[in-house]
C-alpha cells in the first residue's frame, strides 16, 4: 500500500489520459472515495495500490484500446502481472491491463469494462487486442451501477458516487463466501467480501447520516434503470451480506482491518464504531431500500 | 420551615420582629433601621451573589435602613472563599451600600462575619444555634424519609401549573395526572405544607405560594437520580452532531419521546438567549431505550462528549406538548428548566421562569 494524494493523482490521470477519452472514463474504488471525501479526510493521503478506471459505454473496446495504447506510448509501463496473450480465447487466460506511470511503481491503473445491461454473471472478460497481443477487460456485473449519478472532479475526470459504490459492493456479496484476496494487505490475505463490505462501512462512516438519507431513493432509481427486470428482487437482498458480516466476528475484524489501513487510516475508528455504522446503515438505508423494492 | 426558623431567630434576638408581609427581608427592629434577611438552602457562591445583590438593591432604595444583616447557611463554602467573594462584591456594589451590609455565614465550625461588631456577633450566635438543629432535622429527614421520586413528580406538576399560571389544582387532578394513589399525593402535599411552599385554594385545591426555592433546590441536587438521566454518545466515532441527531429523531418520530433542553426552551421562549445546540435533551415516558440506540451508545467517562441526554418522566401524564408543525412534542417547562440547570445555563433558566410567568399573566 502506498499513501497517495487523491487530488494530485486525479490531476495526473487527467493529464495522462487523452482529453477525448475523458468522457469514456469513470474513476471508481478507493481513489474515487478518497477524492470525494478529501475534505472530511482533511486531505490525508489515501492508502491504495491502484486506481480503478471503468471505461464506458458498455462494450466500448475501442476506447479502452485507444487509452491503453496512448498511455503506453506516453511511457506507462505494464505491471509484472500484465502481459499479452497470443489468442483471444480462452478469456480465462487473458491478463487485465494494469499500467504503472512512467518512472514510478507507487501505484497502477487498471482498466475495467462497464458491463452490458443484462449481464447475469458476476464477472465477464472482454478480449482487447493491443499492438502486442490480447488482453482482457473484466466487467463486474454490479459495476454498471457506478456509471449512474457520476460526479465530475475539478480536474475534469468523472468518478463514481459513494452511494453507487456502496450499492455495487453490497450486491456483489450477498454472502461472505470463501474467496480471499490474491494480493495481501499489510501481510494478510483478507476475505474478499470482508474487504468490499468494509469499504461499504467506510463509505457510510465518511458520508454520515444526512448524506445517507438520500441513498435509498438513489439506489432505487439506479437499480430500476440498470436492472429493470430484477431490481425489486435485488432491492430486497441488498443488505444480506452485511448482516452476515455482522454475525461473523472474524470477518468483521478483517473488514475493520482493511478500513484502518485504507480509507479510514488514522481516524481511530474502532470495530465497535463500525458495528454502529452498520446498524445506522441498516435502519436508515437498507430497510427503506428493501421496502422501496416491495412497494412499487 | 422557613417561617418557623424566622420566628425562632426573632424570639431569641428579642429586639427583632418579623417584617410585614411583602417586605424584602425577614426581620426588622422596631424603628426599621436594622433588618435581617435569612437565606437557607443556598447552593454556593452564585446563590450568595444573588442574595447580596438582592439586599443591596433594597438598601439602595431604602436609605432609612442603616444596617442590613444577611445571614446565609453555606456549610460547604470555606472561610477563605467567603472572604474572597465578599471582597469581589465590593468591586461591584456601591461603597455606601456595602458599608450598610453585613454578611453572616453560619453552618460551620464557628460563624463567619464580614464585620466584627457586637450586633453582628449576636445575630451570628443566635442564627447558628437555631439553624444547626434545623439542619440536622433536614439531614435526618433526608437520610430517613428522603423525598421520593413520586414526591418530586407531584411537586413538578404543581410547579408547572405555577409557571403557566393555570391556578389551584385539586387532589383528584394530581392523582389523575400522576397515576399515584391518594396517600402518596397527601404525603407530598403534607411535605410541601411543612416547608411553607403551598397554600390552599377553594374547594380543597392547592397552589404554590411563590417560586418554591427550597424544594426546587433539593430537586436540582437530586435531579439526575430522580429523573433517571442517561447520557449517550455517538457510537460511530464521528464528531458529535446534535443538530443532525435532532433531524433524525424528528424524521423517525419515536413514540413516547419529547424534546427538552435547549430545543424546548426555544419553543417556550422564542427569545431564548443561546446560540447553537451543545447537546440534545429528551424526555421519555417509558424506560425503553431501544428507540434511542441506533447510532447511540452509553457515554463512558468524563472525556466522552455526550450528544444526547435522556430523562425519564414517570407520571401517567407526561405533559408532552404537541408541536404545531407535527414533529416531535416538547417537554413541559419544568423538565426544560431542569435540563437547563444540568447544562449550567442557570441565567437562561431564571430568565425562562420570568418570561413564562410574564407571558401567562392573567
Amino acid at each position: 500500500m502506498t499513501a497517495l494524494d487523491p487530488k494530485k493523482l486525479f490531476k495526473r490521470l487527467a493529464a495522462d489520459i487523452p482529453a477525448k477519452l475523458h468522457r469514456h472514463t469513470v474513476i471508481v474504488g478507493s481513489l474515487a472515495a478518497a477524492y470525494h471525501f478529501r475534505g472530511r479526510l482533511q486531505r490525508r493521503a489515501v492508502n491504495t495500490k491502484d486506481a480503478d478506471i471503468v471505461v464506458h459505454p458498455a462494450g466500448d473496446v475501442r476506447s479502452c484500446r485507444d487509452m491503453a495504447e496512448h498511455l503506453l506510448a506516453e511511457g506507462w509501463v505494464r505491471t509484472d502481472n500484465c502481459y499479452p496473450s497470443p489468442r483471444a480465447q480462452p478469456t480465462s487466460r487473458l491478463r487485465a491491463i494494469r499500467l504503472h506511470p512512467k518512472r514510478s511503481r507507487e501505484y497502477f491503473i487498471e482498466l475495467l469494462a462497464l458491463p452490458r445491461r443484462g449481464q447475469s454473471k458476476p464477472l465477464l472478460w472482454t478480449p482487447v487486442r493491443l499492438s502486442d497481443g490480447w488482453y482482457g477487460m473484466p466487467s463486474y456485473r454490479f459495476m454498471r451501477l457506478t456509471a449512474m449519478g457520476r460526479n465530475r472532479s475539478k480536474e475534469g475526470l468523472e468518478y463514481a458516487s459513494p452511494a453507487m459504490m456502496a450499492l455495487a459492493n453490497l450486491l456483489s456479496h450477498p454472502e461472505l463466501g470463501r474467496q480471499r484476496m490474491s494480493q495481501s494487505i499489510a501481510g494478510r490475505h483478507i476475505l474478499r467480501a470482508a474487504k468490499d463490505l468494509g469499504r461499504v462501512l467506510a463509505l457510510a462512516w465518511l458520508a454520515g447520516p444526512e448524506a445517507m438519507a438520500t441513498w435509498p431513493e438513489e439506489w432505487r432509481k439506479a437499480l430500476e434503470a440498470s436492472f429493470p427486470a430484477s431490481w425489486r428482487r435485488l432491492s430486497k437482498r441488498v443488505g444480506s451480506g452485511l448482516r452476515h458480516l455482522l454475525d461473523d466476528d472474524r470477518a468483521l475484524e478483517e473488514a475493520h482491518f482493511t478500513t484502518t489501513v485504507g480509507l479510514l487510516s488514522g481516524l481511530a475508528v474502532t470495530q465497535d464504531n463500525l458495528r454502529v455504522v452498520a446498524e445506522q446503515l441498516e435502519q436508515d438505508v437498507l430497510i427503506p431500500a428493501a421496502i422501496g423494492g416491495s412497494s412499487r | 420551615m422557613a417561617r418557623e426558623i424566622e420566628g425562632r431567630v426573632a424570639a431569641a434576638l428579642r429586639d427583632f420582629v418579623s417584617a410585614p408581609e411583602g417586605a424584602p427581608y425577614d426581620l426588622e427592629n422596631p424603628d426599621g433601621k436594622r433588618v435581617i434577611e435569612l437565606k437557607t438552602g443556598l447552593q454556593g457562591v452564585r446563590d450568595l451573589d444573588a442574595a447580596v445583590l438582592g439586599l443591596s438593591k433594597v438598601l439602595a432604595d431604602q436609605r432609612g435602613i442603616h444596617q442590613a444583616y444577611l445571614v446565609v447557611d453555606l456549610p460547604r463554602v470555606t472561610d477563605d472563599r467567603l472572604r474572597a467573594e465578599w471582597d469581589s462584591l465590593h468591586r461591584v456594589v456601591r461603597p455606601d451600600v456595602m458599608r450598610r451590609l453585613t454578611l453572616i455565614a453560619v453552618g460551620r465550625e464557628s460563624p463567619w462575619v464580614s464585620r466584627d461588631e457586637p450586633v453582628a456577633r449576636r445575630i451570628a450566635t443566635v442564627a447558628d444555634a437555631v439553624l444547626r438543629p434545623a439542619r440536622l432535622v433536614r439531614v435526618e429527614e433526608r437520610s430517613a424519609p428522603q423525598p421520593s421520586r413520586r414526591f418530586f413528580e407531584v411537586f413538578k406538576l404543581l410547579l408547572n401549573g405555577w409557571l403557566l399560571r393555570s391556578g389551584p389544582v385539586s387532589t383528584r387532578y394530581l392523582m389523575e395526572r400522576t397515576g399515584f394513589s391518594y396517600p402518596t399525593i397527601a404525603d407530598a402535599l403534607r411535605r410541601l405544607r411543612q416547608s411553607g411552599e403551598i397554600e390552599g385554594g377553594r374547594k380543597r385545591s392547592v397552589v404554590l405560594r411563590a417560586f418554591p426555592r427550597q424544594t426546587w433546590s433539593e430537586l436540582l441536587v437530586l435531579s439526575r437520580s430522580i429523573r433517571g438521566t442517561q447520557l449517550f454518545a455517538d457510537g460511530t466515532g464521528r464528531r458529535p452532531d446534535p443538530v443532525d441527531l435532532l433531524r433524525r429523531l424528528r424524521k423517525a418520530k419515536p413514540y413516547g419521546l419529547a424534546l427538552g433542553g435547549i430545543v424546548a426552551a426555544r419553543h417556550w421562549d422564542p427569545r431564548f438567549d443561546l446560540n447553537g445546540l451543545p447537546r440534545l435533551d429528551v424526555c421519555v415516558s417509558r424506560d425503553d431505550q431501544a428507540l434511542l440506540r441506533v447510532g447511540l451508545v452509553p457515554a463512558k467517562g468524563p472525556s466522552t462528549s455526550p450528544v444526547l441526554a435522556s430523562h425519564l418522566v414517570e407520571r401517567a401524564d407526561p405533559l408532552f406538548v404537541p408541536d404545531p408543525k407535527g414533529a416531535l412534542p416538547y417537554a413541559d417547562p419544568v423538565e426544560t428548566l431542569l435540563d437547563l440547570h444540568e447544562l449550567r445555563l442557570v441565567d437562561q433558566a431564571d430568565q425562562l421562569i420570568e418570561r413564562l410567568r410574564a407571558r401567562h399573566t392573567r
